[in-house]
């Protein structure tokens, strides 16, 4: 176990230690997020939007930022050669699990910067930023714990061109849905016992990442080794 | 000298007795259709509801291609991970034509659905499409075998193909039943069975079910002929493609 | 080409909703039937080529001169 896990650790600090020299991905998600925001505010105009509406807007925004943003994860393994060293060094659910932390936190970070921005170009209103936030949390794992096992499987293809969102989008359509109601629930002001409300839909994402986590871990070695 | 034959004998009943049971089904299915269609004083005259007036025979084949699909969907996945187990070629030949016989049902459940619903739910509008739980799943079904088919012709080595989109199979089996879950609490659904509508047996006659059970048997079946015929010609084309590789 | 669009419209419906609907039944069972059935032939045409590709196949390889053949 603890073999394990210094093994996980050092697949992600790795990753950590690669993107803080260059910080590529997380300034171009950055850039691509605000960009896309204001593309979402102008288009949806002056007049204010219906908070269902918004919570859609900013969970495409995410859908489309993490399907830009996560498949290169193995991409990079297999163009630098260095996918062969990690093979030799770990077993596979540790770089899954090394791969799944360090998707978590740059998609996270992200999200966190473009929710900050979000509210402030849409001037939406919270209700219930407890459960914004939890939602945001727990749809962000759900979300790179499916992306994580894709992107090793489009880093085998020949020709990878848009196959990720491809592959994603019908996968994550649960997801997807449950996360726009809790963020609508939190959203709206009227709703008092808005995590009352918000339980299913909360309880199908925790269900959704702990499948999709799991079912990851266990399909992981047959992506990863020849 | 002869040549050594790819099949020497290892055929199984199926393969033995393919006609008789193709027979079979297509007389199972004469006979529902023949049941589907007796109305006037005859047998089987079921009983007229207003709005679905003669559509309630629908029954009897719009909503086979939903169970055949879900069987061919899981015949699909449970190849797939036997797949991965074994990393035996037949398994993925398998996987990947209940996956395409899946996708003609759904298509066509699709499409029959639209034509119904057309006239009778939305019967005086312009309506084709709703968003409908039912309806939803199954495009996200037929969506997921697409990804599928893109994902395997982006793949060139074929035992890398078979395993690779084994786990894509798999793992987007394990994803549907959220679907099942989540999709009844964000739309509404006019199916029976849903939330604040009757349940399927309330609306439907005895006599009804006495047609609907042999039909949702006949057409799997049919599902199951059109997959063994697919499956046929993936190993012969397999045959062929290794006999040019490798001249004798 | 509006007018045309509406009057074809109409015309369907009066049709569909006409015998208490049954016509909507024959659509869904047309539907179905010409699904499986072009299923079918494109299973056919394909198993065809497959078969005289077989056949060329196992005439080209008998037509081999012997010290070729594996022993």
């Amino acid at each position: 176990m603890k073999h394990w896990l210094r093994g996980t650790w050092a697949v992600l600090r790795k990753d950590l230690r690669l993107e803080l020299r260059s910080r590529y991905v997380l300034n171009a998600l950055l850039v691509f997020v605000l960009s896309a925001l204001l593309v979402v505010a102008l288009a949806a105009g002056a007049d204010s939007v219906d908070t269902r509406i918004q919570a859609g807007l900013l969970w495409i925004v995410i859908l489309f930022t993490a399907s830009l943003g996560l498949g290169r994860a193995f991409v990079v393994e297999e163009e630098c050669n260095t996918a062969l060293l990690l093979r030799l060094h770990t077993t596979g659910s540790m770089v899954y699990t090394g791969k799944l932390a360090y998707s978590f936190l740059s998609v996270l970070t992200v999200n966190g910067v473009l929710v900050m921005a979000f509210l402030v170009l849409l001037s939406v209103e919270v209700a219930h930023a407890g459960l914004l936030v939890v939602t945001l949390a727990l749809g962000t794992l759900g979300l790179s714990g499916a992306t994580t096992l894709l992107a090793a499987i489009i880093a085998r293809t020949a020709r990878s061109g848009p196959l990720l969102p491809m592959l994603l989008f019908p996968l994550l359509m649960p997801l997807l849905l449950a996360a726009v109601e809790a963020t609508h629930l939190s959203l709206t002001g009227s709703v008092a016992g808005a995590w009352n409300a918000a339980a299913s839909a909360l309880a199908a994402m925790t269900g959704f990442t702990g499948v999709v986590i799991s079912a990851s871990v266990l399909l992981f070695d047959h992506v990863w080794h020849d | 000298m002869t040549l050594p034959r790819e099949h020497p004998v290892a055929r199984s009943f199926i393969d033995t007795h393919y006609r008789q049971i193709r027979l079979l089904i297509v007389l199972w299915m004469t006979a529902v259709l023949l049941g589907a269609f007796s109305f006037g004083g005859h047998w089987l005259n079921i009983p007229r509801i207003s709005i679905l007036e003669h559509t309630a025979r629908n029954l009897y084949f719009h909503v086979p291609m939903w169970f055949t699909m879900m069987a061919l969907t899981v015949v699909s996945a449970w190849h797939s991970m036997r797949c991965l187990r074994s990393g035996d070629a037949v398994r993925d030949i398998r996987a990947r034509s209940a996956a395409q016989v899946a996708v003609v049902f759904g298509l066509l459940g699709l499409l029959t659905g639209s034509v119904w619903a057309h006239y009778t739910w939305y019967e005086g509008t312009s309506i084709w499409w709703n968003f409908d739980p039912k309806q939803t799943m199954a495009t996200v079904q037929v969506l997921i075998y697409g990804a599928y088919f893109a994902l395997r012709s982006a793949l060139d080595d074929s035992a890398k193909r078979a395993r690779i989109s084994a786990v894509y199979n798999v793992f987007a089996f394990a994803t549907v039943p959220f679907l099942l879950y989540v999709l009844p609490r964000q739309m509404e659904s006019l199916h029976p069975g849903a939330e604040g509508n009757p349940a399927f047996s309330e609306i439907t006659h005895p006599l009804m079910r006495l047609v609907f059970y042999p039909a949702v048997i006949g057409f799997i079946g049919v599902g199951w002929l059109l997959y063994h015929q697919r499956v046929r010609a993936r190993k012969l084309e397999q045959q062929l493609e290794n006999r040019q590789y490798t001249p004798l | 080409m509006m007018l045309l669009a509406t009057a074809l419209q109409m015309a369907l419906d009066e049709v569909m909703l006409s015998q208490d609907k049954l016509y909507v039944v024959l659509a869904v069972v047309l539907i179905i039937w010409a699904g499986l059935i072009k299923y079918l032939f494109a299973l056919d045409r394909k198993l065809g080529r497959l078969e005289s590709a077989m056949a060329e196949s196992e005439s080209s390889a008998s037509e081999q001169p012997a010290s070729l053949a594996i022993p």
